[in-house]
């Protein structure tokens, strides 16, 4: 099998050591006048040819530039793809909405959990879950990625999967606000339990599985990729600094904007907002927050 | 096209249903076969059918037997119901419907007794708006089959499309007709007549529920335009189909795939179709139904408006033979995966570039991959896609707009009642005053203009209000809206009905 992937990264070099791990040929779309050195995978820079010749299409890139290598690829009706999960803020899409939006190809999924690119190059045992409502991009997905060195699990829930991610950002930017203000391990627990407990509130009112947040890409990303999260890094800076940085502003608006039409009870995104902009101080954030009526959990 | 007896029909249904054993064990068959005999058996209490009642007293006797046995019991019952469903069909009667179609018509609506015209001058053809891409539907009709599929809020809906269909010069369809239909006698003589075959939607059973299916797919196959209906039953609360049923919808996709398998060159495209008319024949009954307590809500409804001959007939005088009354619109055709396709019916992505529809269902070879999954995504996209076709092209009457201010006076007036509560209220509780429904009316129209909804509203205010005003005193026992000089009394379910129409657009009471 012939695994098209879109995007010369590391994270793109990555998984075709995965796909290789699994025996199947990776072959890497690169930019034209790359330098970068792929590790004797095999690659080409006509992204088009790969879509016409792969079994499954891969984007590795960036979400920020999908919507560009989405043109580039050229894909059609016959293609298999998968792409990382989480949003586009800028159309208010959901990674594989603006595949389906862009292109001819219907049947995509969204790959989810940690990425760590050292250490899958490193062989070090890992994870990923890949989510599609199509059995077919299901099956591909985990036949060409799964091997000794990567479980993949596969999940229909594509929409809990995508939302997930998001939910891992905002709580991470929230434990670096909480570290930040030097609160204690106690807050750190109680921000990734109601964090979660919020996102799987909203996914529930979105047709998701509450299941999907105890998930790889739920609680194993945010275990795994905390200390290298760029959220965690950007709560630091808001306390730090004073401000907080404009693409953690753009995913806590986009999560509210997204409850717009569910209405369900964000408190803790709603408060981390309110910071961004503001509205108030971090200790009224943190007093806010406790002095909410006692409920049940 | 070939004529297909009921003979052949039965047995085309026998086939499919033998490949679909053939993927079950025994333990499935007999549950397959015993779940038919319990639900039938259960149904037939009350009724009485000795023909029927043998079949199944066989078939149950057939449940001790070997899987030869049951299968035996399984492909009788397949003859049964093929025989009841399949219309006698054939070229001369298919060619016949659509002269006969429109004459047909004109009596069913007026006759209050049989063949008794009320009026020579009754022409519901000129009186209906024909909206959409007819050349286009043309040529697609005459290389290949097309599937109109409508939204749905009334009995009169199947004959007024085929009445939309003959006088644009579209051909003729065939279409699954409700047993309770054929209650009015006229419309039995038609319908038998007209390509309608016959659906008994209490024969729940799954068996019957598959050869129902594979009956739509035989049809497909052979290349007959179908209609149906998506939302499966008339809208009960007025509301346009938000969600679709997809189980004769997925007929369309494996038709396409038995075409492709099979080297035809017909491709086979799906049409959805609003249907908006300023009053509905059966709307006190079905927003009944609507508001019906839990549980009492009927999923067939045998004794409405349209059993009633001289009621049909009043209204057909009053209503169908009205200007700008009725609109058909036809929406831009879309492939069986929910791609819009251009006018030699090539599918189009989402950015208007052609697309191979082929390469969604064949691999590299050309040969179709079955996947049954698949086909339920790619129905399901479908799906979505006649919910936004309906949503974008159905249009705004003076009616549905006045209904919904006043809809939304009354709620503004008690706001913390719900929908049924509205429904209960006292005629003094519902009365309001004429300027503040003037107002409210006002609003949305304008609402209505600025996010460029289609609409047939007149431009003046005064005139939209009088029309609704007008049209709202024609039929129905208790109007929706009655004006008695500064006030207005409402009638709370019927403007729940009429209002609902435009529950999907986003339209924000005054204040707010």
């Amino acid at each position: 099998m012939i695994v098209g992937i879109l995007g010369e990264n590391k994270w793109g070099q990555a998984l075709a050591t995965l796909v290789a791990e699994a025996g199947h040929i990776p072959k890497i779309g690169k930019e034209p006048d790359s330098r970068f050195s792929i590790r004797g995978f095999g690659g080409t820079p006509k992204w088009s040819h790969l879509t016409k010749e792969a079994d499954l299409i891969i984007f590795a890139n960036s979400n920020h530039q999908l919507q560009a290598d989405i043109k580039k690829s050229q894909l059609g009706s016959r293609n298999h793809v998968l792409v990382n999960a989480g949003l586009h803020t800028n159309s208010m899409k959901w990674t594989q909405e603006l595949i389906t939006h862009y292109s001819p190809a219907i049947r995509v999924g969204v790959l989810g959990g940690a990425q760590l690119t050292e250490e899958v190059g490193n062989r070090t045992p890992t994870s990923l879950v890949v989510a599609s409502q199509f059995d077919s991009v299901n099956h591909l997905a985990q036949r060409s990625l799964h091997s000794d060195i990567c479980r993949i699990y596969f999940s229909p829930d594509s929409t809990g999967i995508n939302l997930v991610s998001l939910f891992v950002q905002i709580i991470h930017l929230s434990m670096g606000i909480s570290d930040g203000l030097q609160c204690g391990s106690g807050t750190r627990g109680a921000i990734v339990s109601r964090g979660l407990i919020e996102g799987a509130r909203l996914g529930k009112a979105m047709g998701a599985e509450e299941h999907s947040f105890l998930g790889i890409a739920g609680i194993g990303q945010l275990i795994a990729t905390l200390e290298k999260s760029t959220f965690y890094q950007y709560g630091l800076t808001t306390i730090r600094k004073g401000t907080m940085p404009q693409p953690a502003m753009e995913l806590l608006e986009a999560v509210l904007a997204i409850n717009n039409v569910t209405s369900v009870h964000l408190p803790l995104t709603k408060a981390i907002f309110a910071l961004g902009k503001q509205e108030i101080s971090p200790t009224l954030l943190i007093d806010g927050l406790m002095r909410r009526k006692a409920t049940r959990e | 096209m070939k004529a297909t007896t009921t003979r052949q029909m039965s047995s085309l249904l026998r086939k499919r249903l033998l490949i679909r054993l053939q993927s079950m064990s025994k333990a499935e068959v007999i549950a397959y076969l015993s779940d038919t005999v319990y639900q039938e058996r259960k149904r037939l209490e009350d009724d009485n059918q000795p023909e029927y009642e043998a079949l199944l007293t066989s078939a149950t006797k057939a449940l001790q037997g070997s899987k030869d046995t049951i299968h035996a019991a399984l492909l009788n019952l397949t003859n049964f119901y093929a025989e009841e469903i399949h219309t006698h069909f054939s070229n001369r009667t298919y060619d016949l419907a659509s002269k006969i179609i429109p004459s047909a018509l004109t009596r069913l609506l007026t006759a209050a007794h049989p063949f008794q015209l009320i009026g020579s001058d009754f022409d519901p053809a000129s009186r209906m708006t024909i909206q959409g891409p007819i050349e286009q539907l043309k040529y697609l009709s005459k290389h290949h089959t097309l599937v109109y599929a409508p939204t749905h809020v009334s009995n009169l809906d199947s004959p007024l499309i085929g009445y939309a269909l003959q006088s644009v010069g579209l051909p003729p369809v065939l279409y699954g007709a409700g047993l309770n239909l054929f209650s009015n006698p006229l419309m039995s003589f038609f319908l038998s007549r007209l390509g309608a075959y016959t659906v008994d939607r209490r024969k729940n059973n799954q068996l019957y529920k598959d050869i129902l299916k594979s009956y739509s797919a035989e049809i497909l196959g052979l290349g007959h335009h179908s209609l149906f209906y998506p939302g499966g039953t008339r809208s009960r609360d007025g509301t346009i189909e938000q969600k679709v049923k997809k189980g004769l919808l997925g007929t369309a996709i494996e038709a396409w795939q038995n075409n492709l398998d099979s080297g035809k060159t017909k491709e086979i495209l799906i049409v959805p179709c609003t249907i908006t008319s300023s009053l509905v024949l059966e709307a006190e009954t079905l927003i009944d139904d609507a508001l019906a307590a839990q549980g009492k809500a009927r999923y067939i409804i045998s004794d409405d408006e349209f059993s009633e001959r001289r009621t049909l007939a009043t209204f057909a005088r009053k209503v169908l033979n009205l200007d700008a009354s009725i609109y058909v619109r036809f929406s831009q055709p879309l492939d069986c995966i929910g791609n819009l396709v251009d006018d030699d019916g090539v599918s189009l992505d989402p950015l208007g570039q052609k697309i191979d529809r082929k390469a969604y269902v064949c691999d590299d070879d050309g040969n179709v991959i079955q996947d049954v999954q698949r086909d339920k995504q790619y129905t399901h996209r479908l799906a979505k896609e006649l919910v936004n076709a309906y949503q974008r092209d159905s249009i705004v009457l003076p009616t549905h707009l006045v209904a919904k201010a006043a809809l939304m006076v009354l709620q503004t007036k008690h706001p913390h009642l719900d929908k049924y509560q509205l429904a209960l209220l006292s005629k003094t509780e519902r009365t309001v005053t004429t300027a503040s429904l003037i107002q409210m009316v006002d609003h949305l129209a304008k609402q209505v203009r600025a996010l460029k909804i289609r609409h047939a509203l007149p431009n003046d205010l005064e005139s939209l209000i009088e029309r609704a005003y007008q049209r709202f005193a024609l039929f129905h026992r208790e109007r929706a809206v009655t004006q008695h000089n500064e006030f207005i009394v409402l009638n709370s379910k019927l403007a729940q009905y009429y209002g609902n129409r435009l529950a999907h657009i986003p339209l924000t009471p005054l204040g707010e």
